[in-house]
């Protein structure tokens, strides 16, 4: 009796990781991601070769606004892709907002390294902001690895990009530009990825 | 002593929520703000009929909420659970712990 109690526990358990897995196992969330952050890459460094007036400059290369165009740009079109791609055939849900404690975990420690990041700028040279701010995205996708119900490629992207930080760090490429320069490379490693996984994904569901 | 609290809780297990089917798809919204039909079936793995006719008594129960809405003019249900749906089944998971448990400790 105790033993089917337990097997089904283990089965709950099992089918709810496979339902947390199901919204990352088509890689539109790589795609998405990796389209916004190509252009932030991107939009840094074509104007420097272009002749826009300085403060419009200033304007696009905000942090804040930044974000806000990110993060707005990243669910517009993560819901789009989902709704064109995938919703048709695998059926429509919207993931829980609920996280796991360790997924609250890594996002406060990569919070605190960026803000981190960000004093070492006046006092510290310039490698250690790049190497932490490449730790806090590290930090980042530490935090989906969890969320997504343990999914492995996320790790692997975490590894990616402290390594890239460290690489570019030691290179003595300066602050601003380094950290766009990470943020183009990941960026283009997540569509890489994102097409990849689709792939499978769809020969999968033809299957 | 031991094994009238063990049926204690084995008798607060709620029927609604014990059965299987039911089970997996209380555990399937559990983990989703909301789904629709189509995703329900996909991971449950269950036949559309039985499917149906599971939600339709959890519905009777209270525990889902069913919205009927059009999406590019074909008919799209989705499912989320309620407050009450989510206290059943999270008392549910917490006595079959106590349950184990108990059984674990008489061993």
């Amino acid at each position: 009796m105790n033993d089917v109690n337990e097997k089904k526990l283990e089965n709950i358990q099992r089918l709810k990781e496979d339902v947390y897995k199901s919204w990352w196992r088509d890689g539109m969330f790589e795609i998405s991601f990796g389209i916004v952050m190509f252009f932030i890459g991107l939009g840094y460094f074509v104007p420097k070769i272009s002749f826009l007036p300085n403060t419009f400059l200033a304007i696009l290369y905000s942090r804040v606004i930044l974000m806000i165009i990110g993060v707005l740009g990243f669910f517009w079109l993560n819901r789009k892709f989902k709704e064109k791609y995938i919703w048709g055939k695998t059926g429509y849900s919207i993931p829980s907002n609920t996280s796991p404690i360790h997924v609250k975990i890594s996002i406060l420690a990569g919070f605190l390294t960026y803000i981190l990041a960000l004093l070492s700028r006046n006092f510290l040279p310039s490698g250690v902001t790049i190497l932490l701010t490449g730790l806090a995205i590290s930090f980042a996708y530490i935090a989906l690895f969890f969320q997504s119900g343990k999914t492995k490629r996320f790790l692997a992207f975490s590894a990616l990009t402290l390594g890239l930080a460290t690489a570019i760090a030691l290179s003595g490429v300066f602050y601003p530009q380094a950290i766009y320069l990470i943020i183009f490379i990941i960026g283009c490693a997540s569509i890489f990825s994102g097409l990849m996984v689709y792939g499978k994904f769809r020969r999968k569901l033809i299957q | 002593m031991k094994d009238k609290e063990i049926i204690k809780d084995i008798i607060a297990l709620e029927r609604l929520v014990h059965e299987p089917s039911r089970l997996a798809i209380l555990t399937i919204l559990s983990g989703v703000k909301e789904a629709d039909f189509t995703f329900l079936l996909r991971i449950s793995a269950l036949t559309r009929g039985n499917l149906s006719v599971h939600l339709s008594k959890l519905e009777e129960a209270g525990y889902v909420n069913v919205n009927k809405r059009f999406i590019n003019k074909m008919p799209n249900t989705v499912y989320n659970l309620t407050k009450e749906g989510r206290k059943a089944f999270t008392d549910y998971l917490k006595n079959m712990e106590k349950i184990i448990k108990r059984k674990k400790k008489e061993k």
